[in-house]
């Protein structure tokens, strides 16, 4: 399965997912969320699932339901837009609370078996020199924190530009 | 000197940002006006806008969210970032950035974000001090910096608060854990495993793949 994570607005995702596999699901800002509060409820409480009841509580499983995550995000100050973080930043069930060396460097271990490939792409007509350096490494520390198999990063300038690079 | 002390946890009370941010409060004499803001929603008030507006120096303490900056804090700084860029403000920028891993420097990514905002803000960047296992430092609330968890704060953070009561520049600092890793990994894991069981959980239910 295909998870897909974007920031467009619908027409702008039709145009690019028009013709996306059967087994994609698409998450857009079409759909309710709230901020991860940080209280580790998905840990320690109920784990595998986040305790706000909104369309995002299940996310930990969708993510380990696929072996392919493409993040379609507007670049801002070199990471994701607050919608697509927040996608992210409610993905913490997906990790289990025990911490392991992962890299050299410590991470949360793997509650899942899959190890998703991580395509990112981001878009922005004036996306700086130093913003795009830390919006790369912002995708390698994803890629390790998410202990995917591989991850990868391109810019756009605009949908139109991504739209034929994705053909 | 204007000082705005921001709080960029989601927590409003108990954050780890918090305690990060009294320690610097400790080491800054009384002469310097402090101003608390809480950036713990997706936006801020109007009063907000003016206070942080208002300020000579801004310090962001924030935890890392999966490598980067909280999502309502992404909404608070480009609203910020708009206010600011409508009439150019002499701020300078520093960030203290806590993680709940044993490296500091895995916060390194996060700085440089805010660091971009500020670029783009027109603002000058200070400094970012990066912060491994934060919690640590924030449970130990009582202890005196330079002693016990807070060792290794002690000389980054006095580096800090000289750079930013002179509103210099600095390049950033990263601080892990007095204590060694294998310690560390096994106390949180044991602590992970306290935490279930007082919600009725044993350990394999913390990692049950639903």
């Amino acid at each position: 399965m295909k998870l897909i994570i974007h920031d467009l607005n619908q027409s702008e995702a039709d145009r690019l997912f028009g013709h996306h596999p059967d087994d994609a699901i698409l998450i857009g800002k079409d759909q309710e969320i709230h901020q991860c509060v940080g209280c580790f409820g998905c840990w320690v409480e109920t784990p595998g699932f986040c305790k706000i009841k909104d369309d995002f509580c299940d996310i930990g499983k969708r993510m380990a339901q696929s072996d392919e995550v493409e993040i379609v995000s507007r670049c801002l100050y070199g990471g994701f837009s607050p919608f697509v973080k927040n996608v992210l930043d409610r993905t913490l069930p997906y990790h289990q609370p025990y911490l392991t060396i992962r890299d050299g460097e410590m991470h949360q271990k793997d509650r899942y078996k899959n190890h998703v490939n991580l395509t990112v792409r981001f878009y922005g007509d004036d996306i700086t020199l130093p913003e795009k350096t830390t919006a790369e490494r912002f995708v390698e520390y994803n890629g390790v924190d998410l202990d995917a198999q591989s991850h990868t990063v391109s810019f756009y300038k605009n949908i139109e530009e991504m739209e034929a690079a994705r053909q | 000197m204007k000082i705005g002390l921001i709080n960029g946890s989601p927590k409003a009370i108990g954050s780890t940002s918090e305690v990060l941010l009294d320690e610097l409060k400790g080491l800054i004499p009384d002469d310097h006006d402090l101003v608390s803001v809480g950036m713990h929603h997706a936006m801020l008030s109007s009063t907000q806008l003016e206070d942080i507006a208002s300020c000579d120096v801004l310090v962001f303490a924030l935890p890392m969210y999966m490598g980067g900056i909280p999502s309502h804090m992404l909404h608070c700084l480009m609203q910020l970032e708009k206010a600011l860029v409508e009439s150019p403000h002499p701020i300078t920028v520093y960030a203290i950035v806590n993680n709940g891993h044993y490296e500091g420097i895995q916060n390194e990514t996060t700085i440089a974000m805010i660091k971009n905002w500020t670029n783009r803000a027109h603002l000058k960047w200070g400094q970012g001090i990066g912060i491994g296992t934060g919690l640590m430092i924030a449970l130990a609330k009582d202890v005196p910096m330079g002693h016990g968890t807070k060792k290794n704060l002690a000389h980054p953070y006095s580096t800090f608060v000289n750079n930013l009561l002179d509103r210099q520049s600095g390049d950033n600092l990263y601080v892990n854990p007095t204590y060694p890793r294998f310690a560390l990994l096994q106390g949180a894991n044991h602590d992970w495993t306290k935490q279930g069981k007082a919600h009725g959980l044993r350990k394999k239910d913390l990692t049950l793949a639903p």
